[in-house]
């Protein structure tokens, strides 16, 4: 090797070194330990991705790994009367009850409506989203504007002045947007409710919204999710009791590959509390895994049911999807239903919007569809069979 | 004289349309009162907050980035004599990109997480160097542009390739997540980040200001350089560093952002008939910074808050200037 080709060499390692402890530098952990402030014992219902804790009259909400891959944790302080002093390690101090809340997500209007608590929305991304009717009256009155379609308009976020904006990231690149609106005095919340694993730990982020809303919003809410628990708890139960377990084939294939939840997936948790034989549940994983349509078709062409095909609403439809799908089982006892009962004109979805904090309302849905036997009376909420 | 007519216009221009960009946004306060604040500091907090923290920077971004994009892409089509160079010929892009993507969905992929604290402009940087420094060391070894031009491209597809492998098995956030950085954004830079970005710019075509004349020697033949005492391959290696750095630095915090770099450096030749770089750089500038300034502008959709992804923008302004430019000279390689 030549002496020139070794010192290039030889700069380039140099240059990566540098790089690379450059983010280490970055990469050091914002983990704070609750026990230090003297906030032992979180609320019950909280869950893996926020602890609401009680500071006397005040709240302290810890957002943990607010974006898949981090250790960061947000600390929101919510007081009602007095300011308390300022910490490093505090996030925002936000004085409860918040009147004008901004949204990102068609599940954070499903959290307010469940607190009843909407009317403090005055801005949101994506406004086409939602289906909530009060909502799309407010933003044809211009009562909500928009924040933007895919990433915030700063411009918009900063001027409506509002008192939270409740926000996601899904990566470090997003919480960058976050943290740049919090340099310039925007009180942001990461909302990481999307991560949780299973349908009532998803539900309890009632509990985290309703800390904006003070100590009446939060006793309310802690109620709602004892009743939604029981609720569920019941219906699992229930379902528990059906002989057999009818196989289930989930999703729609998109240019010969098939999307599926593994099976720790939270799809695979809702068909197994509803007592269903989902195909893929031996697949280990949260995430969706990508499948030759030819391993889907060895499995899944004796299915009992077909759920969530997609936006497919009709037989028609799935049949110009792909012809073959004509000797699926559950197509021809015709059991394929989707999530589209309740869609407003503009597209918006209520499964994304109210599912959220009613698990119990999808899984009597799914008891009812895979066990015809055991709720013969309920009425599909959310989910309906393909037209012909 | 008529050119420096034209500079003193293109200055104008250049100060017209950072006004509006200033006057205008999504927030509903005036023209008149925008400037007021600017000039003043008069104002309500808010509105304070929206000039300086977010109309300001972005301006700036906005001039910062048609300017060296604009300057990288002369300097790559001076460099391969090819009036279909760009700033991301070489694949300069597809190595940010790479960077960006295994940050995004590297987690998902590898069972990995590289994402921790790593930010995206970090992750953007060590994929444009890796490349540059790729190119450096092959032209290094070939003495010849056309292979280097040939194997920019090839590294570029091989990165492109990974990233497609990459999306292939990641989730649809972090698909998204991807697509949207793959958009560009002029927003989002703060002050800090702003003045490092000028820094390096600056710097850079500083430098490529004072290789004016041995670049112009280069772009009448390598012989004729050669035989005028420029050393090739050492300006060789100065063009890829100056156009990769400035590409690389304006990628790693804006995202890919198309065509400009193409354009204007036809536009800037166009106007000044010249093929002289000491013109020629701070045309590019001009023209560059006003165009952005301008694909700024547009983005923003007034009244209803929305704003539409800047890259798209800049292409739908940049082709159809290239189309009129075709058409009007009818041969875009005079120029070389």
């Amino acid at each position: 090797m030549r002496r020139a080709d070794r010192s290039f060499i030889l700069f380039i390692c140099l240059i990566y070194v540098f790089a690379f402890s450059a983010c280490k530098g970055e990469n050091q952990s914002t983990e704070r330990k609750s026990a230090e402030e003297g906030l032992t014992v979180a609320l019950i219902d909280s869950t893996a991705h926020f602890k609401l804790y009680k500071e006397g009259t005040n709240y302290q909400l810890h957002i943990q790994n607010p974006f898949p891959a981090s250790s960061k944790v947000e600390v929101i302080q919510l007081y009602t009367k007095e300011k308390p002093k300022q910490r490093a390690d505090i996030t925002h101090q936000i004085k409860v009850p918040i009147k004008r809340a901004l949204i990102s997500s068609t599940t954070h209007l499903g959290f307010l409506n469940g607190l009843q608590k909407a009317a403090s929305v005055v801005g949101a991304s994506q406004l086409n989203l939602y289906y909530d009717s009060l909502f799309q009256r407010n933003v044809r009155q211009g009562k909500i504007v928009s924040l933007g379609q895919q990433r915030f308009n700063q411009e918009q976020v900063l001027s409506l002045n509002a008192d939270i904006l409740f926000s996601f990231a899904v990566s470090a690149a997003d919480y960058k947007q976050i943290e740049r609106l919090r340099e310039m005095g925007v009180k942001v919340v990461s909302i990481a409710e999307y991560m949780e694993g299973d349908p009532l730990s998803k539900a309890k982020w009632l509990l985290a919204f309703s800390a904006f809303f003070g100590s009446e919003a939060v006793e309310k809410a802690q109620q709602q999710i004892y009743s939604i628990k029981q609720d569920y708890q019941n219906l699992k139960e229930l379902a528990q009791k059906a002989k057999y377990r009818p196989k289930v084939l989930l999703s729609l294939p998109w240019k010969g590959s098939w999307y599926v939840g593994a099976g720790d997936s939270f799809q695979a948790k809702f068909l197994a509390d509803a007592a269903a034989d989902y195909i893929w549940k031996d697949r280990a994983g949260k995430a969706s895994i990508a499948l030759d349509i030819e391993a889907v078709f060895e499995k899944g062409i004796t299915a009992d049911y077909w759920l969530n095909p997609g936006n497919v609403t009709s037989y028609q439809d799935l049949f110009e999807q792909d012809q073959r799908f004509e000797n699926f089982k559950a197509v021809k006892q015709r059991q394929v239903f989707n999530i589209y009962k309740r869609v407003n004109a503009a597209g918006g979805n209520d499964y994304w919007e109210s599912a959220v904090y009613q698990p119990q309302l999808v899984l009597a849905d799914l008891i009812h569809l895979l066990h015809p036997t055991l709720l013969p009376e309920h009425e599909l909420h959310y989910y309906q069979a393909l037209k012909e | 004289m008529q050119r420096s007519i034209f500079f003193y216009a293109l200055l104008v221009c250049l100060g017209l349309l950072f006004a509006l960009n200033l006057g205008f946004g999504s927030a509903s306060i005036g023209f008149g009162h925008s400037l007021k604040i600017l000039l003043s500091g008069a104002g309500s907090e808010t509105e304070q907050l929206i000039i300086f923290q977010s109309r300001l920077p972005k301006a700036i971004t906005a001039i910062l980035c048609g300017a060296a994009l604009s300057v990288s892409g002369l300097l790559m089509q001076t460099l391969f004599r090819n009036p279909l160079a760009g700033p991301y010929i070489l694949g300069i892009s597809s190595g940010a990109g790479l960077g960006v993507a295994f940050l995004i969905m590297g987690a998902t992929v590898l069972g990995v997480s590289v994402s921790t604290g790593i930010s995206i402009s970090v992750a953007a940087i060590i994929g444009a160097v890796g490349i540059l420094l790729i190119l450096l060391w092959v032209s290094l070894r070939l003495n010849d542009v056309m292979s280097l031009l040939i194997l920019g491209v090839m590294i570029g597809a091989i990165a492109t390739a990974i990233i497609g492998m990459l999306q292939y098995f990641s989730t649809d956030f972090e698909l998204k997540a991807f697509l949207l950085w793959t958009m560009g954004s002029l927003e989002g830079l703060n002050y800090q980040e702003v003045s490092l970005v000028a820094g390096v710019c600056l710097l850079l075509i500083l430098w490529a200001f004072v290789k004016s004349k041995p670049i112009n020697a280069f772009l009448l033949g390598e012989d004729y350089a050669q035989s005028i005492g420029v050393s090739t391959l050492g300006l060789r290696i100065t063009l890829i560093l100056i156009s990769g750095g400035l590409a690389g630095v304006i990628t790693a915090f804006c995202g890919p952002i198309g065509f400009v770099g193409i354009v204007v450096p036809h536009l800037a030749r166009m106007l000044l008939k010249t093929t002289n770089h000491l013109k020629l750089i701070p045309a590019c500038m001009l023209i560059g910074a006003s165009i952005l300034l301008l694909s700024d502008l547009l983005s923003q959709i007034p009244g209803n808050g929305l704003l539409l992804p800047i890259n798209s923008i800049t292409s739908l302004i940049g082709i159809p200037i290239i189309i009129w430019i075709i058409f009007k000279k009818r041969k875009l390689s005079s120029g070389f």
